[in-house]
């Protein structure tokens, strides 16, 4: 029991030579499991420094092999809940032929591990696993020319069982990886390809093993987080403690643009901590923070720049884009749409929403002497670094950031500000802080799941073909994340971010166009370019571009009288997809009918319907049905049933794939029916789960998995992708149900008694 | 003064302020990274520790509150059920903590231990509780990666394995 042995002055300056040496002694600090740890610095005056990046060319920097055999794997990806952490180790332990159990990760620490990208965009097994695959494989070949040397037989006479090296056929011989490396450094180099870091990187050299042949990839490898999750003894960023650390709460302004005016006298012993408009207070113990946080007197002017909620889509579609970008076409949809017999045009939008995680970001850093020593929840440890540099103004050498895993994110939650939030209040108070975000912080200062509107058109020739179909979306850039606490300091507050309409038309029309408009953030041009600060939630802006596709899409097949699935598999053309779609037909026992359904007209009751929806993602291919009631006189969507299907290609654990998808597939029937953020025009007004409502367990809808493994195709995104056709799916199976188009999500009772009422 | 407070059997002292709620008692004082700050308003019960066998929201309740009482935290569960089912040893999980194991419940986990313990609080009132019942006991609960399913097949897996 007790904390990580986070104590600057007891521990050695970690170096990857000391670590092999010591045989893995340094990373063992107390009850902390693989994966995260944290050993601080020594107590030198001069500022510490740490290298700006890893050389992923070294073998050293992806693999270490201990005395006693044990492996630890480097991955400068993080663990958001969803089990990279297990499918990594089961990667490598695959490619070096040891047993799981024998190795461990590190993951993102950026002392110790290449910068592979964030952990977003369902890219960790997909990218990040083939860069782990090919630095195993070559960490394998480097041991069996140890071994070829140790034991006087040629490598290609080798096999290797269970991290033991024998020649084949004649197993009294042996070598253990652990006695070939004896501590020391392999000392390998690896052909680096593409983009030196990040998400381009590609790893050459040796050649990994055919899929055929794997014994643990594949296998349903229990997580090895979840025993110490289930006994309090797993280590959140929530947990970490380092000496002499104050607790420090944040204090931010009532409108996005407030100025601090003043403030009053803090009370329970508490340090106010302030840097222009950034404000906090400082304690030493955590409920005196909270107490004086929550009464300091403070003045702040009023702001007042954000469109109503009444005006939002409006306003969204209304300011003038920062980039517009056909993203994909086919022929001449402009041409194609004004010569069609019948046009359709619809408007879909979609609310601003919250990443919502249960334990509210936190983050502890200690900055002294020029250098910053920062524990984070971050998604990204190398983004994050910058962040910290930048808010400190200190060289980017000068920080370091050990990732410990968060509550449950889904996007880019409060962890990166919150980061930032600590380093800034460690630096003017020359004390570890550690800052724990509020509730209400976090409800309203999370960047925020952005608002999006669509307009969708679509032309049918005189025999119902659709021959146009044209998709302007208004998305946001997000080109960069605003990092609020930087803001308020006045100092550097911009991190990369990315934008992501990147997935074609999914059927074969012979004219269409997806046009995107990136928009900055709302309310950003009446402050300085600062808004309301958004992010992503999963699926990056895939699951509201998918509900407004595959919902107008619905719209065509009812306007000529067909069948939902039969429409959708009229115009797919790629064979994985069209699987896809059929093993959710036949899994949903769909009987095909046009839709609406033959309930439609009652006038009153409730009601059930089906619908169907498909989505591609990054190379993920998914289709869902789903099966709900409707109340009339209440408006409440009930769902009652998922079936969703997943094509991800090749699957590291299939198991833990089934139940993430469970989980993100109910995440996302909460998304659709019941979450929007509410707002001011100075604010964000839902600050707790009262006035921001998630699912509960009696409105969680049964889930049918099914996952087509394709073991020989590259792994695609796994986590995400199967919350993109949710939407779209009830929307339909509400139009089946009663005959009404729901065009807005989320799908409430008022939406849906506006829309009967507007139908009647 | 410090105030004296009996967790997981032990009696512990605490220099924190009568109204501090537990939570920061349990976690700062005494260490115990079981209950979890979720939202300090008593909303999503991530907080969740057993008093008296019963669940109750630490983030809201005040240190004085439980002095004299039993407060049960997640690293305790194992001892309490083997007390509450008068077993010759402690197990070393709550037949609950094993079927999450067994059921691989969590995704973050963040708030599984209001989860388990709520169920425990279940289990010791309703040894064999209906889907209905399992889910109307635990709604007050939010999980935000949505593992509910996997949660009431985690209970109804402990609820045939305890004794």
């Amino acid at each position: 029991m007790g904390t990580p042995d986070l104590t600057p002055r007891k521990q050695q300056r970690f170096t990857r030579d000391a670590f092999l040496k010591g045989g893995g002694a340094l990373i063992v600090a107390i009850g902390v499991p693989a994966g995260v740890w944290g050993i601080a610095r020594g107590g030198s005056d001069a500022p510490e420094t740490w290298p700006a990046e890893l050389d992923a060319s070294a073998l050293d920097s992806w693999l270490a092999i201990q005395a006693d055999g044990t492996v630890t794997a480097f991955t400068g990806k993080t663990d958001l809940g969803q089990g990279n952490q297990t499918a990594l180790a089961q990667i490598v332990a695959e490619e070096l032929d040891v047993p799981f159990a024998r190795v461990r990760m590190v993951m993102g620490d950026t002392e110790s591990c290449v910068d592979q990208g964030s952990t977003v965009g369902s890219l960790t097994i997909a990218l990040a696993g083939p860069q782990l695959r090919q630095a195993a494989a070559n960490g394998r070949r480097a041991l069996l020319a140890l071994a070829a040397t140790e034991l006087d037989v040629p490598a290609d006479k080798l096999t290797v069982a269970d991290g033991v090296v024998s020649p084949a056929g004649d197993a009294s011989r042996r070598v253990s990886y652990g006695e070939l490396v004896e501590g020391q450094l392999l000392g390998v180099a690896i052909p680096v390809k593409g983009k030196a870091r990040g998400f381009g990187l590609a790893l050459g050299g040796a050649k990994p093993k055919a899929a055929s042949e794997y014994t643990i990839v594949g296998q349903s490898v229990p997580r090895v987080d979840i025993p110490a999750k289930v006994t309090g003894q797993h280590f959140y960023i929530q947990d970490v403690r380092v000496p002499d650390m104050l607790h420090g709460r944040v204090i931010r302004p009532p409108g996005l643009g407030s100025q601090l005016l003043s403030y009053g006298q803090p009370s329970y012993g508490a340090r106010v901590v302030r840097l222009k408009n950034f404000l906090g207070v400082v304690a030493e113990r955590e409920w005196d923070a909270i107490k004086a946080a929550r009464e300091l007197e403070v003045k702040w002017s009023d702001w007042a720049g954000l469109p109503t909620m009444e005006e939002l889509y409006t306003y969204v579609r209304e300011t003038p884009s920062l980039e517009d970008a056909v993203v994909a076409s086919t022929g001449d949809a402009a041409t194609a749409l004004a010569g069609a017999a019948r046009r359709f045009d619809a408007e879909y939008t979609t609310a601003v929403q919250t990443h919502g995680s249960i334990g509210p970001s936190c983050a502890v850093a200690d900055v002294k002497d020029g250098s910053a020593t920062v524990w984070s929840g971050t998604q990204g440890p190398n983004v994050v670094r910058s962040a910290v540099a930048d808010a400190l103004d200190i060289p980017v050498e000068h920080v370091r950031i050990i990732t410990f895993e968060a509550s449950g994110c889904y996007g880019r939650n409060g962890s990166d500000p919150a980061t930032v939030d600590a380093a800034l209040m460690s630096q003017l108070v020359g004390q570890p802080v550690r800052v724990q975000w509020m509730r209400h912080d976090e409800h309203g200062w999370d960047p925020k799941g952005p608002a999006t509107v669509h307009q969708l058109r679509g032309g049918l020739d005189e025999s119902g073909e659709i021959v146009g179909w044209d998709h302007e979306a208004w998305i946001p850039a997000f080109f960069e994340t605003t990092i609020i606490g930087s803001v308020l300091a006045g100092r550097t507050a911009r991190m990369p971010s990315l934008h992501l309409w990147e997935d074609p038309i999914l059927y074969d029309i012979p004219a269409s166009r997806q046009l995107a408009h990136y928009q900055g953030d709302i309310g950003s041009t009446e402050n300085d370019g600062v808004g309301l600060i958004s992010a992503w939630i999963r699926s990056p802006v895939q699951l509201q571009l998918t509900f407004a596709s595959e919902s107008f899409l619905d719209e065509l097949a009812a306007a000529t009288s067909t069948d939902p699935v039969e429409l959708r598999l009229k115009g797919l053309t790629d064979p994985r997809m069209i699987a896809v779609l059929q093993a959710a037909a036949r899994a949903a026992k769909w009987q095909t009918r046009p839709s609406p359904g033959p309930d439609a007209n009652a006038a009153s009751g409730v009601v059930r319907g089906r619908g169907v929806a498909t989505s591609l993602r990054g190379g993920t291919y998914n289709a869902a049905v789903a099966e709900i009631e409707i109340d009339r006189e209440s408006g409440q969507i009930r769902v009652d049933h998922v079936v969703v299907v997943q094509d991800n290609g090749m699957t590291i654990n299939p198991r833990a794939l089934k139940l993430g998808i469970e989980a993100n597939i109910v995440q996302t029937v909460s998304r659709a029916l019941y979450e929007e953020v509410s707002f001011d025009r100075s604010n964000v007004t839902s600050l707790d789960w009262n006035d921001y409502r998630i699912i509960r367990f009696t409105e969680a809808p049964t889930v049918d998995v099914i996952a087509i493994d394709q073991p020989d195709e590259r792994a695609t995104g796994s986590g995400e992708p199967s919350c993109n056709p949710i939407a779209p799916a009830i929307g339909n199976a509400v139009f089946d149900a009663v005959g009404v188009r729901l065009r807005s999500l989320p799908m409430t009772p008022d939406r849906v008694k506006a829309a009967l009422e507007e139908a009647r | 003064m410090a105030i004296e407070i009996t967790v997981n059997g032990k009696l512990h002292s605490t220099e924190a302020s009568a109204d501090t709620p537990l939570l920061y008692v349990l976690r700062d004082d005494l260490e115990l990274r079981g209950a979890k700050f979720g939202c300090g308003l008593s909303q999503c019960g991530a907080c969740s520790v057993l008093v008296d066998g019963r669940e109750i929201r630490s983030c809201v309740t005040p240190v004085e509150a439980v002095v004299g009482r039993k407060v049960t935290t997640l690293e305790g569960l194992p001892a309490w059920y083997a007390e509450e089912k008068q077993l010759a040893t402690v197990p070393a999980l709550h037949p609950l903590q094993q079927a999450w194991i067994d059921e691989q419940v969590p995704q973050c986990g963040y708030c599984q231990n209001g989860m388990i313990i709520m169920a425990a609080d279940l289990l010791s009132r309703n040894a064999r509780p209906s889907d209905a019942e399992i889910k109307e006991a635990m709604d007050p609960h939010l999980c935000r990666c949505a593992t509910h399913n996997a949660i009431v097949r985690g209970i109804k897996r402990a609820a045939t394995a305890a004794v």
